[in-house]
């Protein structure tokens, strides 16, 4: 028996196979049902000369016939085309592309009924927020946190320091942000004086303040610096000056 | 190769023993009374023409006749047929001539499954296998390198289902899984080894050295060679998130190797990059709970002590704060074997990295969503069904991996604030 591997494609599979050429048409079609899921009779299957050639043949030979009635070479592709467009491969393939699809998520409920769960594991060996002495610490560090933000007001010039460098700007909000951190710490908005940022004053299309595309910025309290320079961002003659 | 034996099972001329030293030698292979070495093996197919290829290949006098076993039928890319009724067929068999070469080993460590969890006999086959194994053995040690569904496009259209439903099932009987996808083997074959259109063959190359990396603290004897078990309880630290990232460097054609270093550091940072990763994952985004760097051949502790505190100073490499990671390091002096046919440059050094991340979970979520839409549909379910398969074990599996799923949140929420981040 003659077996060669070859490249089955279709719109949603890829994949190397090994087929023999003694097997009949039909025989050889209901294999591709199972790899690619087009049924034998929405098939339209197509052998490529070479992998890379765009030239191709139409496997069209009665179902009894052999499949070595064509010229196979190894590691050439075979292409299966599904003509049924009502098909429910092709609402997948729509789907498949399409990221909005409903991913199963586990309630809250069920998982902690759960016998197995790393929840369960970090309860009973005293981890994470299980581990009071490592909850106070943090708690202790997000008060530090909080506090520093108390020097800050909307308005104030101020620059953010990243690194090495720092970016100027103005503060422009000074609060809990949900979209971030669950409103765990305090953050400050800074609109920037150039488009350094990485958003508009928005976060998740919730809006915190204005400004333009990659001007806006949130960071910790501890990135702010107090400037003593008044700059107003948004009167005209600024523009002029840039 | 690594241990001096030919491809019929005798000793390399001018050795008069394997190499390796006796204890690791013999981990993976067997002596008969008359010199021959036979690997402690089993290969398994439900269809036998790839059987078939070992029977009359270069390898044929390796193995002895039963330790390759293969049906007549093949799963069909089916689990429910790998599972339930053409796998189930051949499963006291297996068991049998398993127990046979168990019997041979003077203390038994464990098990190391090799097999694929999109293909019907990988998936199906496996997770029986698996289950049974730990009804025979016990606590045994499993390990299981899992060829995993590239996130693109799919081998076959039910990949998802037999995916789903074999990590399902192994879950709880494997110990440790290090999963390879396709596609990121692919890659690294195009773009590391200029090799236009990869083929099984290289592919295969590729993966053989990482598994020979994984190992080869069990099948050689050295002084800072750490036992693979002990990897595992640093790497596995709640046994269902047992599923380590492997990155491995160098991955460099024989045409570029003369242009690099190939220094310890450079190697060290490269296991870093998502171009020398096994599974297309970003780390990144996710955190460190263990990591573990296997490195092989002319490597000095003190340059790998020097490498990673380079690395742990970087901010991209996050830690989970319920448990202290350490960087651990295992060092074999033996360097990596070039195989003839392989692409791969011949090299003095090389390292792999086993670390335990949460944005493994990547990989999952996006399986799952095609386990999702598909089966929202029933799409192909009557496939499995008309096998003997109950609807019910869809919904039984696809809901424990999103415990699994939820497992990774949980054990990667709650770190303390980070002053840098910036949005």
């Amino acid at each position: 028996m003659d077996f060669v591997n070859v490249f089955v494609t279709s719109d949603l599979t890829s994949s190397e196979r090994r087929i023999c050429l003694d097997w009949t048409i039909e025989f050889f079609k209901s294999r591709l049902e199972l790899i690619t899921g087009v049924l034998t009779a929405d098939q339209k299957v197509w052998i490529y000369k070479s992998a890379d050639a765009a030239e191709r043949e139409e496997i069209t030979a009665e179902g009894s016939q052999i499949l070595s009635a064509y010229q196979i070479r190894p590691h050439t592709r075979i292409h299966v085309d599904n003509m049924n467009p009502k098909s429910i491969l092709r609402e997948l393939e729509a789907e498949f592309s399409d990221d909005t699809g409903q991913l199963y998520v586990i309630d809250d409920e069920k998982y902690k009924q759960r016998k197995e769960s790393a929840l369960k594991w970090k309860k009973e060996n005293g981890y994470g927020e299980f581990n009071p002495k490592l909850q106070a610490r943090k708690s202790l560090l997000v008060q530090e946190i909080d506090n520093r933000a108390e020097l800050f007001r909307v308005g104030q010039s101020c620059e953010v320091l990243s690194g090495n460098t720092s970016k100027s700007g103005v503060i422009k909000f000074v609060g809990k942000v949900d979209e971030i951190d669950n409103g765990k710490c305090i953050w400050v908005g800074v609109e920037l004086e150039l488009p350094l940022g990485k958003n508009d004053g928005s976060l998740k299309g919730k809006r915190f303040f204005d400004c333009e595309k990659n001007h806006g910025c949130f960071v910790k309290p501890s990135k702010i610096r107090l400037t003593q320079a008044n700059l107003v961002l948004s009167s005209p003659n600024s523009e002029n000056e840039l | 190769m690594e241990h001096g034996i030919t491809p019929d099972g005798y000793l390399q001329e001018g050795l008069t023993r394997p190499k390796g030293g006796e204890e690791g030698f013999s981990t993976f292979f067997a002596e008969t009374g008359s010199g021959k070495y036979v690997p402690r093996a089993l290969y398994v197919d439900l269809e036998p023409n790839v059987i078939d290829e070992v029977r009359t290949g270069k390898y044929k006098n390796l193995f002895h006749p039963e330790q390759l076993i293969s049906g007549k039928e093949d799963a069909a890319n089916n689990y429910a047929r790998g599972h339930y009724t053409v796998g189930r067929e051949l499963l006291d068999d297996i068991s049998d001539r398993l127990r046979k070469m168990t019997d041979q080993c003077d203390g038994l460590q464990g098990f190391l499954f090799t097999h694929s969890l999109g293909g019907g006999t990988g998936s199906g086959l496996g997770s029986l296998l698996l289950e049974q194994f730990s009804n025979d053995y016990g606590k045994k040690s499993k390990l299981e390198f899992a060829v995993y569904p590239a996130p693109q496009v799919s081998t076959s259209v039910v990949e998802p289902y037999n995916t789903v439903l074999t990590t399902h099932t192994t879950l709880e009987n494997a110990d440790c899984t290090f999963m390879v996808d396709n596609e990121a083997i692919y890659e690294m074959c195009r773009k590391n080894l200029n090799i236009a259109r990869p083929n099984f063959n290289n592919l295969n190359n590729l993966i053989a050295q990482v598994v020979s990396s994984v190992t080869a603290s069990l099948r050689f004897d050295g002084s800072l060679n750490v036992d693979l078990n002990e990897f595992q309880t640093n790497l596995v630290p709640y046994p269902r998130i047992h599923f380590p990232l492997v990155s491995y460097a160098p991955v460099m054609s024989k045409s570029r190797i003369t242009h690099e270093a190939n220094s310890v550091a450079e190697i060290t940072a490269a296991c870093f990059e998502p171009g020398n990763q096994m599974v297309k994952c970003d780390p990144r985004l996710g955190k460190y709970m263990a990591t573990c760097l296997l490195y092989r051949g002319d490597v000095v502790n003190r340059d790998v002590q020097n490498a990673v505190s380079v690395i742990k100073s970087k901010k991209t490499v996050q830690l989970v704060d319920w448990c202290p990671t350490g960087f651990k390091i295992g060092i074999c002096y033996q360097k990596p074997t070039q195989t003839p046919e392989s692409e791969l440059a011949d090299v003095s050094r090389a390292v792999c990295m086993l670390s335990n991340t949460t944005a493994i979970a990547d990989a999952w979520q996006k399986v799952d969503r095609k386990f999702d839409l598909m089966y929202k549909k029933r799409a192909f379910v009557h496939w499995y069904v008309s096998e003997g398969m109950e609807e019910g074990e869809f919904a039984e599996a696809r809901e424990d991996l999103a415990a699994l799923e939820r497992d990774y949140v949980e054990l990667g929420a709650d770190t303390f604030p980070d002053e840098e981040e910036e949005y």
